[in-house]
């Protein structure tokens, strides 16, 4: 299986040349993400810290294809993201990326269990029972006793954990987790990032963290900044 | 999880809109069961009445359909009349099984009152091929005594029970003089859904003996005697005449032959095809009413999936972060695209199973009343239709949920995922 071995020698994210535009209102162009190069492996954690503004945030979408990059190449454990069409950056998305979002997005109408379960709905032959995955995912977060709560029910800590089973229930190759501390305060936020890097370690998944804080970004030894239409600084 | 769970999901985090939209499509649907039962009712019902005999001999100067409907349904007036002498002859034709004389021209309290003998309990069956004589409270009429025979909504609008007398009155359309002669009500037959439960039975016999029917039976409208055809010398029948003639035949294919025969040859009456008149009924007068009828249904209908299409529209923008949340998960276009339309779809099934529910009480309230009023058996229990407005609602339902589904998969996933809630 030469294909599936180059799959696991390959790293978990590989960026070359990626460039990423939006327009002004004047009818210009605005350089709102340039990464010339990064590889993340796997079992690796990364933190990428910038002023508001310097495209963390859209740097995650174009890694996750929600946006398709300008130019540029995008690949996910071997495979390329850019220049595929939009379904099929939701196909690989699906087998590769967990994501964390800053407001968690659990869907209001289901329980922590169907929040967790829904992550891997949409994986294709992912080769585990989703409920089961997502019963141990949740009980890996703390949350064992709490998947038949829906996140009205549950405190802002407890949903970011429920956002953080969701993400990795389905052993994901590269976790994506934007700001996941922003809405916890100093103890939350510490125990949510202990949570993040240890399940991702356990996983097996390259974690990419997106944060402004300064006590987060102190944890991860590798770091990068971006800067607002310049390049990104090693 | 799957998609199904998530639109059933979907609908329950909207109760109030689902349950508006649900009973929108319910009433629909139950409307549709209503007309659909109550169409085909009275269509068995026109073809179970017109079933009872292979041919009628009627008179020659009025149409096909009158026949018809004076001598099987009782609404029309008798063309005329016919001799005697063709009832004794079809008695005696070998391909005949059974003919039953029918004498009209009177009525009680707005029945029509109907000369006829004991053969037409025996030849004439309900909808479930019943003989409508069996089951007669009470019993059936002595062919040669003053003793009726009345159909179950006649008995109960008339107020006549076992031993109650009558007189009737002159004329098929009532407000004629009252005859003095009397008849003893000696059976109520039992409710058959036909025509039968309308009127009043009385025997042949005594119908030549009211005052004035003597030298014919039909005497309601001037015009209608044929008296041109009464030929001297026959034996005493001969001055009696008869409305028209039910005649079973000894097999079906003697049915059109017979049919040609009579209706080249015979001197005195015409040949009527009951059913090929009903179906010309059907088709030309109740046919274009149950098009408007399911053409109302239909409007209701699609009223229901315009509303599905617009609540589903409108909350398309509350659920655009829900959208771009499933696609970030891996969902494609082709997911959120089939969650909007099964949620649609889902709309109108339960709205059809409601529908079906309350289509079925209502037939079950309604079947009594209108067998015993109208002699329409409405069938509140479920038939393949049912299953097929099912499918046609689920049809509905994913025309209706296309163009949200279309609107909700062009989401812009990076944009609903950062913006402010």
């Amino acid at each position: 299986m030469p294909a599936l071995a180059d799959g696991l020698r390959a790293p978990a994210l590989r960026i070359r040349g990626l460039k990423h535009w939006f327009a002004d209102p004047e009818g210009g162009r605005v350089l709102a993400v340039d990464v010339p190069e990064l590889d993340l492996a796997r079992g690796e954690a990364l933190a990428v810290t910038g002023a508001s503004g310097s495209g963390k945030t859209t740097l995650l979408h174009l890694i996750a294809g929600l946006l398709p990059p300008a130019t540029g190449t995008i690949e996910i454990a071997g495979e390329a993201m850019s220049g595929r069409a939009e379904t099929g950056r939701d196909r690989l998305r699906a087998r590769h990326i967990g994501y964390v979002f800053q407001a968690f997005h659990l869907l209001p109408a289901l329980t922590a269990l169907e929040n967790v379960a829904l992550g891997m709905t949409f994986r294709p032959a992912a080769g585990v029972a989703p409920r089961a995955a997502a019963r141990a995912a949740l009980a890996r977060v703390g949350l064992g006793d709490r998947l038949a709560h829906r996140p009205g029910q549950l405190s802002t800590g407890q949903q970011q954990r429920v956002a953080i089973a969701r993400a990795l229930a389905g052993r994901p190759t590269l976790v994506l987790a934007d700001e996941p501390t922003a809405s916890l305060d100093r103890a939350r936020g510490e125990a949510c990032l202990d949570l993040l890097t240890g399940f991702a370690s356990e996983c097996g998944a390259a974690l990419l963290l997106v944060t402004h804080d300064p006590a987060a970004l102190a944890r991860f030894p590798r770091r990068v900044t971006l800067e607002a239409g310049a390049e990104m600084l090693p | 999880m799957n998609l199904l769970q998530l639109a059933w999901l979907g609908l329950r985090r909207r109760p109030v809109s689902t349950a508006l939209t649900v009973l929108y499509v319910a009433l629909g649907a139950a409307l549709a069961l209503v007309v659909a039962r109550a169409h085909a009712a009275t269509d068995a019902s026109f073809r179970d009445a017109a079933r009872g005999y292979d041919l009628l001999l009627a008179p020659k100067n009025g149409s096909g359909l009158q026949a018809v409907l004076a001598t099987v349904f009782y609404v029309d007036e008798p063309a005329g009349t016919l001799p005697w002498s063709v009832y004794e002859e079809l008695q005696k034709d070998p391909r005949v099984k059974a003919v039953v004389p029918y004498a009209m021209g009177d009525t009680y309290a707005g029945h029509r009152v109907v000369g006829t003998t004991r053969a037409h309990f025996e030849v004439l069956t309900d909808g479930s091929k019943r003989p409508i004589g069996e089951g007669v409270t009470g019993r059936l009429f002595d062919e040669q005594a003053f003793e009726a025979v009345v159909g179950s909504l006649a008995a109960r609008t008339g107020g006549l029970g076992l031993g109650a007398e009558i007189q009737v009155s002159h004329g098929v359309r009532g407000g004629g003089a009252q005859h003095a002669e009397r008849w003893k009500v000696v059976g109520v037959l039992r409710p058959t859904g036909t025509p039968q439960d309308r009127a009043v039975f009385i025997p042949l016999e005594t119908f030549y003996k009211i005052e004035g029917h003597g030298g014919g039976a039909s005497h309601e409208e001037p015009g209608h005697e044929e008296s041109g055809e009464e030929e001297p010398g026959h034996d005493e029948h001969d001055e009696r005449r008869l409305s028209a003639l039910g005649v079973r035949l000894g097999a079906p294919h003697l049915r059109l032959t017979a049919f040609a025969e009579w209706r080249d040859t015979h001197p005195h009456a015409q040949p009527v095809l009951p059913s090929d008149e009903v179906l010309r009924l059907l088709d030309d007068v109740v046919a274009p009413l149950s098009r408007v009828f399911r053409g109302a249904v239909g409007l209701v209908l699609l009223v229901g999936g315009l509303g599905i299409l617009v609540g589903l529209y409108n909350t398309l923008q509350g659920r655009r972060r829900e959208i771009a949340v499933l696609r970030a998960l891996g969902a494609r276009p082709g997911h959120v695209f089939a969650l909007i339309v099964l949620e649609a779809v889902l709309l109108c099934l339960l709205g059809g199973l409601v529908g079906l529910a309350l289509g079925y009480g209502t037939l079950a309230a309604l079947s009594s009343h209108a067998l015993a009023e109208y002699g329409v058996r409405l069938s509140p229990s479920p038939e393949i239709f049912d299953l097929w407005l099912l499918v046609g609602l689920a049809g509905l339902g994913s025309v209706a949920g296309a163009f949200p589904a279309w609107r909700g998969l062009k989401t812009p996933v990076a944009e609903n995922l950062t913006k402010e809630a």
